[in-house]
């Protein structure tokens, strides 16, 4: 270890924080280098001064205060919970009469399953013949699509009424 | 064994025995106190923290896993709470200095107590060093006075700081490093010639 390397790891040296190969390095580097020796005991120094600082201690007031206010929680929570569940009934029973109502006013909506679907008189006739509501499409198709897509296609289509409109 | 049974009172309280709570608070709110108090240096405010802490403790209760260690575990809450404690505090002071420049012109004057003044003639050395230690302390960043606190006034490993702090083990030296390098330059004038 040169003094670089060693200077980095003084610290963590005076805080007992190195593997024992570590320290071991920095043990060798000291007993040959006195500049990094003497930075060493500095570190030991700041740490001895550090302890200095006192501490506080607790005030009764303050532990009755946390036990008061834990106590006070441990009693508000059941009340939350009997709060949050009848919140929830009656979001349930707001669900079910809209539902309800839902039904009453568009009785398709939920109606039929799809094999059900095949027993609607007007389905089935649309099923049973295909071909000619085919046909029925390409007759309608040009005339729905005159007011959009032919006049983008055709510049000479005159749109003076609609502007004026 | 101290910490298994800190274990024990935690599982006991998950199971509903507030009593356990009550064994947990008193055996360790004086190095919860103490950390915020050196970390925010004002009692109040350290005060406020612990009862802070405690109750995130009794709310956190069902999250408590036996396998993590009891300490590490509070001193992760305590160490975030004293974070977002700072965050406030500095939120509130940047109002109040917004207040205090619209109202500048009206602001009274503050009084600065001349404590040297006043100081007895003798001087309680021990005492003006803790004073000047927890000055440079205070001065810190906040993340190196976390550090320190942590490390060298709760006697947590580096290993225990980065679990606290949620860093790296490698982060935490390097925290350590910075703040015991800036300590020691300014207790310089208090550290022997022959180890400045």
């Amino acid at each position: 270890m040169n003094c670089d390397e060693t200077r980095l790891e003084l610290v963590a040296f005076a805080d007992g924080e190195l593997s024992q190969l570590e320290a071991q390095s920095v043990r060798e580097h000291l007993a040959t280098c006195t500049a990094c020796a003497a930075l060493a005991d500095g570190h030991r120094a700041t740490g001895d001064l550090l302890s200095e600082y006192p501490g506080i201690e607790v005030r009764t007031k303050t532990t009755l205060a946390i036990l008061d206010a834990v106590e006070r929680e441990a009693t508000s929570r059941p009340r939350r919970v009997v709060q949050l569940r009848r919140w929830l009934a009656a979001a349930a029973v707001v669900a079910a009469l809209v539902t309800i109502g839902s039904l009453v006013w568009h009785p398709h909506i939920g109606g039929p399953s799809s094999a059900g679907v095949l027993d609607d008189p007007v389905v089935l006739d649309i099923v049973q013949n295909l071909d000619l509501y085919d046909k029925l499409d390409d007759l309608m198709a040009p005339d729905i699509g005159s007011d959009l897509d032919l006049r983008a296609a055709d510049p000479d289509v005159d749109d003076t009424n609609d502007r004026e409109g | 064994m101290h910490d298994d049974s800190d274990v024990a009172l935690m599982l006991g309280l998950q199971k509903g025995d507030t009593a356990a709570f009550e064994i947990l608070l008193r055996r360790h709110q004086e190095p919860i106190l103490n950390l915020a108090y050196r970390f925010l240096g004002d009692r109040d405010e350290a005060e406020d923290l612990t009862q802070d802490v405690f109750l995130r403790l009794y709310r956190a209760r069902a999250s408590y896993r036996p396998d993590a260690k009891f300490t590490t575990w509070l001193y992760r809450i305590a160490s975030n709470a004293c974070l977002n404690a700072l965050r406030a505090r500095k939120g509130r002071r940047a109002m109040s200095l917004e207040g205090l420049a619209a109202d500048g012109r009206n602001a009274t004057p503050i009084q600065i107590e001349d404590t040297k003044a006043s100081a007895p003639p003798v001087a309680l050395l021990r005492d003006e060093m803790g004073e000047r230690i927890r000055g440079i302390v205070d001065g810190l960043p906040d993340a190196q006075r976390l550090a320190i606190v942590l490390n060298k006034y709760q006697d947590l490993s580096y290993e225990e700081v980065a679990e606290a702090m949620d860093l790296t083990v490698m982060a935490v030296k390097s925290l350590l490093f910075r703040a015991r390098e800036r300590i020691k330059e300014r207790l310089m004038p208090y550290l022997r010639e022959e180890v400045r």
